[in-house]
């Protein structure tokens, strides 16, 4: 038996009940008394509460963070509006801080494009400049797609000999290591379905795998994966969740939902978080209704905590979907 | 074909046999903290985990006490436990039981998740937690406060610091 108990609960109880409450429910539960508090900011009941969201998806907490301008430090490489730039936030265990990375197109090389990549760090709240010029570009403008192994991802080009080819870019938080993750199928054939590739270990291309073909379904970007083999699909006003599972009962497997009505609004980007129980800690928190007005300064993003990320450790699979006119997108799945 | 007819000549004594030994061990004692005994079919009892160890240690042959569960509560919970025992019990009957028995207010709601995470049974635990969940949900902390009895130990600047650290939270 527990001996500590928390208004009579014993503390394994309590934390029991409360990793079935939303994280919205717990941070006001902070101030109902002090042994609350320090029970829901024990790093043992939030790894324990990360570990069985951590993949569901659920909820819609996001933290705003305003940042200060990079320019005066990098951007004299960055040309013009075209610069494609992939952005990433995580937890870097390394250095117990939180970054945001920025992976931005530099310039052409040797028939090669490049990037380079620079990075924010919450505790000090500056931009890092990192000397690094690597191959490939990012596919569009984006947020990382999956944290896995405490490494950013995202969906990328790269030209070699001319041509090109699509990887997936991926860029570990805390150091400078950079990798390139291809697969063999070749994506530049047109297509109207969605082949699901699995990466069966982490950071070998050989275990590429082809799972299955999914559609035609008339979505073009894949949002994330659910626990139960569902695909999180969106579309520019409509979501679609597809049920691996049930694929042998036609009609039965697809599920839609409406997100913003009939407007065709084109720059809607859906993106797949993780509420984090972790609060973000320094001056550059601001108060969300004070930044609203600000917009065109601030990222809006979510956290991917520390404990998410030593979830994702331990599950290190990552999939890739090829998609019509040969798009890549790449989430993680358990 | 004659192999199997052979199989079943000899399947039914064997398992007569095996039904006449697990009969014997059927019954347990139970002593409740108010020194009420309960007597109970082994195969309710040992859906509690606490009481299953005891039995396959051997020391389940005389009254087993269980201080920390009074005899209104012990009842129910071996109440659910008889529900829970034949696991082929019409779904959806059981689930009405699930939730006809867990109608309870929150001092007996309390007692049996105490004596469910004593005795370790996980699907009353579960039930029971899940029900806890439920009363706290929506609520604002002045109301968890007032529900379940507890007292505020921050001073006002403290709590106007937890405050403003999730103030995102009390968004509407």
């Amino acid at each position: 038996m527990s001996s500590v108990m928390v208004n009579g609960f014993p503390e394994d109880v309590l934390m029991d009940i409360f990793a079935r409450l939303p994280v919205k429910s717990l941070s006001q539960f902070k101030r109902v008394c002090k042994s609350w508090c320090n029970l829901i900011k024990d790093p043992v009941f939030v790894t324990k509460y990360v570990n069985q969201f951590a993949l569901s998806n659920n909820g819609k907490a996001s933290f705003r963070i305003k940042l200060p301008k990079p320019d005066d430090l990098v951007d004299q490489h960055i040309e013009g509006i075209f610069a494609l730039t992939g952005l990433g936030f995580g937890y870097d265990p390394e250095s117990n801080d939180y970054k945001l990375v920025r992976f931005s197109y530099s310039k052409e090389l040797e028939d090669q494009s490049y990037s380079e990549v620079d990075g924010y760090s919450l505790s000090t709240n500056s931009w890092r400049r990192k000397d690094m010029l690597v191959p490939g570009v990012v596919f569009e403008n984006s947020f990382s797609k999956a944290v896995i192994n405490v490494a950013l991802h995202w969906r990328g080009i790269a030209k070699k000999r001319g041509f090109y080819s699509f990887l997936i870019l991926s860029f570990v938080i805390s150091s400078t290591n950079y990798q390139e993750y291809r697969n063999t199928f070749n994506i530049w054939e047109y297509r109207n379905t969605f082949d699901i590739w699995v990466m069966n270990e982490y950071g070998v291309e050989e275990s590429w795998t082809k799972q299955s073909t999914v559609g035609p379904l008339g979505v073009h970007s894949l949002v994330g994966f659910g626990k139960n083999e569902e695909l999180l699909f969106a579309s520019h006003s409509m979501m679609l969740l597809y049920d691996l599972q049930r694929v042998k009962t036609p009609h039965d497997d697809i599920s839609w939902a409406n997100i913003i009505g009939d407007n065709f609004i084109r720059c809607i980007e859906a993106a797949n978080h993780i509420e984090s129980l972790v609060t973000i800690e320094g001056p550059k928190l601001v108060c969300p209704a004070h930044i609203r007005k600000e917009a065109s300064q601030v990222f809006s993003f979510v956290l991917s905590s520390k404990e998410a990320s030593l979830t994702l450790l331990k599950k290190c699979r990552i999939v890739i979907v090829v998609q019509d006119e040969g798009l890549l997108e790449v989430s993680n799945m358990n | 074909a004659i192999q199997s007819s052979r199989f079943s000549c000899v399947g039914f004594p064997l398992a007569y046999i095996f039904l006449a030994c697990k009969k014997k061990s059927m019954a347990l004692k139970l002593k409740s903290s108010d020194n009420k005994i309960f007597e109970v079919e082994e195969l309710v009892a040992v859906q509690s985990e606490t009481i299953k160890s005891l039995v396959e240690d051997g020391c389940a042959n005389n009254v087993i006490p269980l201080p920390n569960v009074d005899s209104k509560t012990l009842e129910l919970v071996l109440d659910w436990c008889k529900n829970h025992v034949d696991v082929k019990l019409d779904e959806e009957k059981l689930k009405e039981y699930e939730d006809k028995f867990i109608e309870v207010d929150l001092a007996v709601l309390y007692d049996l998740l105490m004596a469910a995470n004593y005795l370790n049974i996980k699907d009353l635990l579960n039930r029971a937690s899940q029900k806890v969940a439920d009363m706290l949900k929506g609520k604002k902390p002045e109301q968890i406060r007032e529900t379940f009895n507890i007292v505020n130990d921050f001073s006002p600047e403290e709590e106007e610091e937890i405050r403003k650290e999730n103030l995102w939270a009390f968004e509407e």
